[in-house]
């Protein structure tokens, strides 16, 4: 059975023209927008800098000023206009975070605390999803690079990423506002290990990863009606793959929650994550160059055998 | 269905439950297919590639040259065995052209032919294309993208042109020039001449960016990243309206390239003349002015278009 998108609409009661508005233009029309934007947000927001006296508390009622316009202007849309306040809005917190180190100085955890203050506070205020993206990436950067030194703080930034991302795509999925944050997560808990580099094997963030990686197939085992035991293979191999390169397990529990739920968007996130940590994992293997080519080509052959017998079984079942 | 998600018009139980409706379901069979196919077979060429970069001295030349070959031609013929329209051909295809890649690193490593790196990339490429046109495997043509680009970033950074601008957008803009004319001349014999004639249009439009580019580096001093991640997306904002023979776009999208080109050089031009921080401010917002002036001339058009 077929229907139409009108009938679709009439069936959800919405009007005929519902979605109708999403893209009515091309996408070379909208990135020169979107360019042009950038440099505008150059023209409007530079000379602010300019005639601003030093106060720190002038520049941060400024900065304030312009999250508040941000988070008052209507969103329709419009490229140019979208990225414009985009732009004042990131210069405006900014703003206001420079003005509070001053008032509070960056000893201690004073920075990494303001900016999650001001980025909560921020992140409810102004509704647009790339900016709450950005501002989720940013609250986490400030994090590890105030912290990067103490122990332990790369798996407590996977276990953080893991529960966000878990929030906004199991438990309050509903809740759209927490999205943003959700797909920061998923580059921010991958993206620690890549920068501190801290791919090693059966580490504490080996086992948050796999934790995370059973919790997604539990959870999609739970709400899809998955067989056991496929479901329990799955899972196995995840949790092998996080507890050798935690980066790729953690990747490839993201690629099969996207795949679930048709988000294209985090499935290719997961499996960008996957040959990254894969690479890394073999270029610090401590073998000789001989060894490794072998074990890569052992491993080629094993994956590629595998599929060959996954078909005969689907052939024959 | 996704739309009407974004705009938060239906729930997410609900897009799954339409998208099942409209006959989507996740097909876990052929995601894993592909994913065992491209992992398998990526790990695979990798662990080929390593295992002659390694240079096994007790091996013989002609036997690594042979095994490498052999792979070339086994990988070929079942490809074309198998059918090149199905995944596994297309991979193998995919793995042929990698192996030709491997055998002229072999060769030069066995000969030691000091030929430069971009060189070796430059026959690499040329020899794939005809692959690729026969192939009609996307995978093919991201590899022949990849290294035809490696080849130009090798020669570019290898024979230093992007030091000289003026020659560099010389020699540039020479060459699409020969192109327009060389497909202006046996163009017109074509039955599809009005298809042709939109690739015409690239050529002139691809020395513009030639020359933008060029001058921004020797501007810049360095290689600026910013405008290196912009210049694929400003090519594409220009290609783009050609191919799909929207004259009307290409015109626009040129216009507010031109603007950013002008804007940025009075930019560069007030820097360069060191006013005080007003004066500077002031000629910044003018000079900045020019492209929010193209920007809005777009909108409109786009307005007065969706209108119609």
């Amino acid at each position: 059975m077929s229907i139409s998108r009108k009938q679709y609409l009439h069936e959800h009661g919405l009007s005929d023209g519902a979605g109708a508005d999403t893209s009515p233009i091309p996408w070379y029309y909208a990135a020169m927008q979107g360019i042009g934007a950038w440099f505008a947000a150059g023209m409007f927001l530079s000379p602010i800098f300019t005639f601003l006296p030093d106060s720190m508390l002038v520049i941060g009622l400024v900065g304030a000023g312009l999250l508040i316009g941000a988070a008052v202007m209507p969103e329709k849309g419009e490229v140019f206009l979208s990225q414009l306040t985009l732009a004042a809005a990131l210069l405006g917190f900014a703003m206001v975070n420079v003005a509070l180190v001053e008032a509070t100085g960056v000893e201690g955890a004073a920075l990494p605390l303001n900016v999650t203050g001001t980025g909560a506070a921020a992140y409810v205020l102004v509704r647009r999803r790339f900016f709450r993206f950005l501002l989720s990436l940013a609250v986490m950067g400030t994090w590890l690079v105030r912290f990067h030194d103490v122990a332990h703080v790369i798996p407590a930034i996977m276990a953080v990423a893991s529960t966000c991302i878990l929030a906004a795509f199991f438990v309050w999925r509903e809740r759209r506002f927490l999205r943003p944050l959700g797909y920061a997560m998923a580059f921010a808990g991958p993206g620690a290990l890549f920068m501190m580099k801290s791919t090693a094997s059966l580490t504490a963030s080996s086992w948050v990863a796999a934790v995370f990686g059973l919790a997604t197939v539990l959870l999609l085992m739970r709400e899809h009606g998955w067989r056991r035991t496929p479901t329990a293979l799955g899972a196995l191999c995840i949790t092998a793959l996080s507890l050798a390169a935690p980066g790729a397990g953690f990747g490839a529990a993201l690629a099969v929650l996207g795949h679930a739920y048709a988000n294209r968007l985090l499935e290719g996130v997961g499996l960008l994550w996957v040959p990254v940590f894969v690479s890394w994992f073999y270029y610090w293997l401590g073998y000789g160059l001989l060894t490794k080519s072998l074990m890569l080509m052992g491993a080629g052959l094993l994956l590629l055998g595998v599929r060959q017998v996954l078909r005969r079984r689907r052939v024959h079942a | 269905m996704d739309a009407l998600y974004q705009r938060g018009a239906i729930s997410h139980a609900r897009r799954l439950e339409d998208l099942a409706l409209a006959g989507w379901q996740p097909r876990w069979h052929r995601w894993l297919d592909v994913l065992l196919l491209v992992a398998g077979a990526g790990l695979l060429l990798s662990g080929i590639i390593f295992f002659f970069a390694w240079n096994w001295a007790d091996m013989h030349r002609f036997l690594k040259l042979g095994l490498v070959l052999g792979g070339v031609i086994g990988c070929t013929g079942l490809s074309v065995f198998m059918d090149m329209d199905s995944r596994a051909g297309r991979a193998l295809l995919v793995g042929g052209g990698v192996l030709v890649g491997v055998f002229f690193a072999v060769f030069g490593q066995i000969y030691q032919t000091g030929a430069d790196a971009w060189e070796m990339f430059r026959i690499w490429t040329l020899l794939l294309l005809p692959w690729a046109l026969v192939g009609r495997s996307s995978a093919l043509w991201l590899l022949v993208i990849l290294l035809g680009n490696t080849w130009a970033m090798l020669w570019l950074v290898k024979e230093g042109y992007l030091m000289y601008r003026d020659w560099f957008s010389v020699v540039a803009a020479s060459a699409c020039l020969v192109c327009y004319l060389l497909m202006d001349f046996f163009g017109r014999h074509r039955t599809d001449y009005g298809r042709w004639r939109g690739w015409q249009y690239l050529f002139l439009a691809l020395p513009l960016f030639w020359i933008c580019w060029s001058s921004w580096v020797a501007v810049s001093g360095q290689t600026d990243w910013l405008f290196a991640a912009l210049v694929p997306l400003l090519a594409g904002c220009l290609v783009t309206p050609v191919l799909r023979r929207d004259p009307a776009g290409m015109a626009l999208c040129l216009f507010a390239f031109w603007n950013l080109c002008i804007a940025a050089g009075v930019l560069y031009m007030v820097k360069q003349m060191g006013l005080d921080p007003i004066s500077n401010s002031l000629l910044g917002m003018i000079s900045l002015s020019i492209p929010v002036i193209g920007i809005i001339r777009i909108k409109s058009f786009v307005q007065e278009k969706g209108e119609a």
